[in-house]
């Protein structure tokens, strides 16, 4: 945290609280190897995409629920 | 503290309930014998699973108290150990129908390829057993349980007469199942033990892909409904629940007469007696009793004046690799849940057509976790932050496939159980230690299975997400332990005969997955149900007919 906190005053002469979305992103990329970063991101990801929000209605995930029968893929062109 | 002693003497006293012992308190009493289980844990309440609670409300639920059933024993309760630097991952289910109740239900047959791998490769002691000994038992179980899967056959996987329908594969399992055809691997239908439809009075499964929590309704295969149940119905079964077994008591001539076991919860010690004691605590926990039933007759241990209990564990090696199909990327998202993991399987094929490989035994493949599921993990590998970042995702995700291939671990004497005296539980009783090391075999093995899952996302024209090809695992997480009380011909190298017997010890059998002579790559439960059946319609004639 205080590293990010320091690059962000290097690169944009403020800190990160006060940062606009666009300077957020580049602050997070330019760092995206960074473990901490990483944990940051990785724990964002798992509670939005099982979140209502994320997984829902940002994804679209319908599933677990009673079906009657399975249909499995039926695009015709992807049969064998 | 007093001990517990009753008086009865059992036909039989069967330590375990998950799909070994399930099958033998099962055939034992459909045959007669009354029969005593004990049970480390207790029944699981189908009522009380979280089968159909939803991921966002899973942290609500647990907020407000509540729990999901407690399928997993802790490591407090259930300790052991392994050396500094060697990790070994121990999955354990405490409880009736022990791991049946969350299995991966995929239920592949041995070939002649697994029962006959020694003789053709010198490694280690052969099977004593052949395909046609063990193929009524796998056709029976097939028919009891109920297994979904194709027609097909092949050398490496014997296919089934009495298979119910297959599931429709998803998309992404179409796609891959065409790449891997373009390059001459053959991909088929999966075998798998969920009903896809009704049988033997369980319900057809609902298609909600939550098998993993436990399924409400029991469409698939578990100990407890589809084995123990109906043994208790003839009144011949009775079940301690919480009984944790320590050891199997001895007789001055070295014949089992009895068990020894402490309440989970009082830590009671209890002693029952037994004229035939059947051990199916699974492969790690049924090992540690066996070495830890020391006597005068058995100093090493119960059964093993040859040694060769608690070494040659043999788990399984394994690798996921994750790719995005082209042709699902931006495609609308549909209900891929099925009946939960794969609806495919790629059968072994290393051995095939002249093939070279500078290493002994194989690897199949399965491929769990296509399509759109209820969490995006891997898109902690997509780069970026932001809309950027939700768009990739969202555009990748119908269109994930997830690639597993399980290698054989060859048997080594040094992968091995030992107890020592001086490191107990809470009941004082030996835990566990645990020795187990991939080695060249199963590195070279690796690379071909790393080298196979890309050859068909290549094919497959898909995106690979990053992944590390050096990477082996953490060993014991594909959960199948075997061979530590191995079958075999050969007193002398071996601890039971093909019928699961001790060689030492007339009135023991050892019938889950430690008693199997090598693992092979295929995952063990079907191969389990099919030798505890055998072995218990051998132990029922050898009983009537007054040889034990």
């Amino acid at each position: 945290m205080a590293r990010l906190e320091t690059a962000a005053r290097s690169r944009f002469d403020s800190g990160l609280p006060a940062l606009k979305p666009e300077q957020r992103i580049e602050l997070l990329t330019a760092n995206e190897k960074d473990p901490f970063v990483r944990m940051i991101k990785g724990m964002t990801i798992d509670g939005y995409y099982t979140s209502q929000e994320g997984l829902v209605q940002e994804l679209g995930w319908h599933g677990n629920t009673f079906l009657t029968e399975f249909k499995g893929c039926t695009h015709p062109e992807h049969q064998a | 503290m007093q001990i517990g002693k009753s008086a009865e003497v059992h036909d039989v006293v069967i330590i375990g309930s998950g799909a070994a012992g399930g099958m033998a308190a099962w055939n034992l009493t459909r045959q007669g014998m009354r029969v005593l289980m004990l049970d480390a844990g207790a029944k699981f309440s189908r009522s009380q699973f979280w089968s159909h609670v939803k991921p966002w409300q899973v942290p609500q639920r647990i907020a407000t108290g509540q729990h999901p059933p407690q399928f997993y024993v802790d490591l407090k309760t259930a300790p052991y150990r392994t050396p500094p630097g060697q990790p070994f991952d121990l999955v354990r289910v405490w409880g009736r129908g022990g791991k049946t109740n969350v299995w991966g239900r995929v239920s592949l047959r041995y070939s002649d390829l697994d029962f006959t791998s020694a003789e053709r490769d010198g490694w280690e002691i052969p099977w004593p057993i052949r395909y046609r000994d063990i193929a009524p038992y796998y056709d029976k179980v097939d028919q009891l349980i109920g297994v979904c899967g194709g027609d097909d056959d092949q050398d490496s996987l014997p296919g089934s007469h009495y298979h119910l329908p297959p599931p429709a594969p998803r998309c992404g399992e179409r796609l891959l199942q065409k790449a891997a055809r373009q390059i001459g691997i053959s991909i088929v239908s999966g075998r798998r033990a969920v009903l896809t439809r009704p049988h033997n009075g369980h319900p057809a499964c609902h298609y909600c892909g939550a098998c993993g929590k436990g399924c409400d309704v029991g469409a698939f295969f578990n100990s407890s409904d589809y084995l123990i149940e109906p043994a208790l119905g003839t009144g011949r079964l009775r079940v301690i629940d919480n009984a944790v077994v320590a050891r199997v008591l001895t007789d001055d001539e070295g014949r089992a007469n009895g068990v020894q076991y402490f309440d989970r919860y009082t830590k009671r010690e209890q002693r029952v007696r037994a004229r035939l004691v059947v051990v199916a605590a699974s492969c790690i926990d049924s090992t540690r009793i066996l070495l830890n039933s020391k006597s005068r007759r058995h100093p090493n241990g119960l059964g093993n004046s040859s040694g060769v209990i608690g070494r040659y564990l043999s788990e399984q090696v394994r690798l996921h690799m994750f790719g995005f199909v082209p042709e699902l990327v931006g495609a609308p998202v549909q209900n891929d849940d099925g009946i939960g993991g794969e609806h495919v399987y790629m059968p072994r094929f290393n051995h095939r057509d002249g093939r070279k490989r500078d290493y002994l035994r194989g690897f199949g493949m399965q491929f769990w976790g296509c399509g759109a599921g209820d969490n995006a993990g891997w898109a902690k590998e997509i780069p970026g932050f932001g809309a950027g970042l939700k768009s990739s995702v969202k555009k990748r995700y119908p269109a994930l496939v997830a690639l597993h291939p399980y290698g054989e671990v060859l048997p080594y004497a040094d992968n091995r159980i030992t107890v020592d005296d001086h490191d107990v539980d809470a009941y004082g009783v030996p835990i566990a230690r645990i020795e187990f090391k991939y080695r060249d075999n199963e590195r070279k093995m690796m690379t071909e299975m790393y080298e196979t899952a890309a050859a068909i996302l290549k094919s497959a024209k898909a995106e690979i997400l990053p992944y590390d090809p050096t990477f082996m695992g953490i060993p014991g997480q594909a959960i199948h332990e075997h061979s530590t009380c191995r079958m075999g011909a050969d007193p002398k190298r071996s601890a039971l005969n093909g019928f699961c017997q001790m060689h030492d010890v007339k009135n023991v059998f050892v019938v889950d997955g430690a008693a199997f002579t090598t693992a092979s790559e295929k995952n063990p439960t079907l191969t389990i149900l099919a030798l505890a059946w055998q072995a218990t319609d051998y132990l029922a004639g050898e009983m009537k007919s007054n040889r034990l």
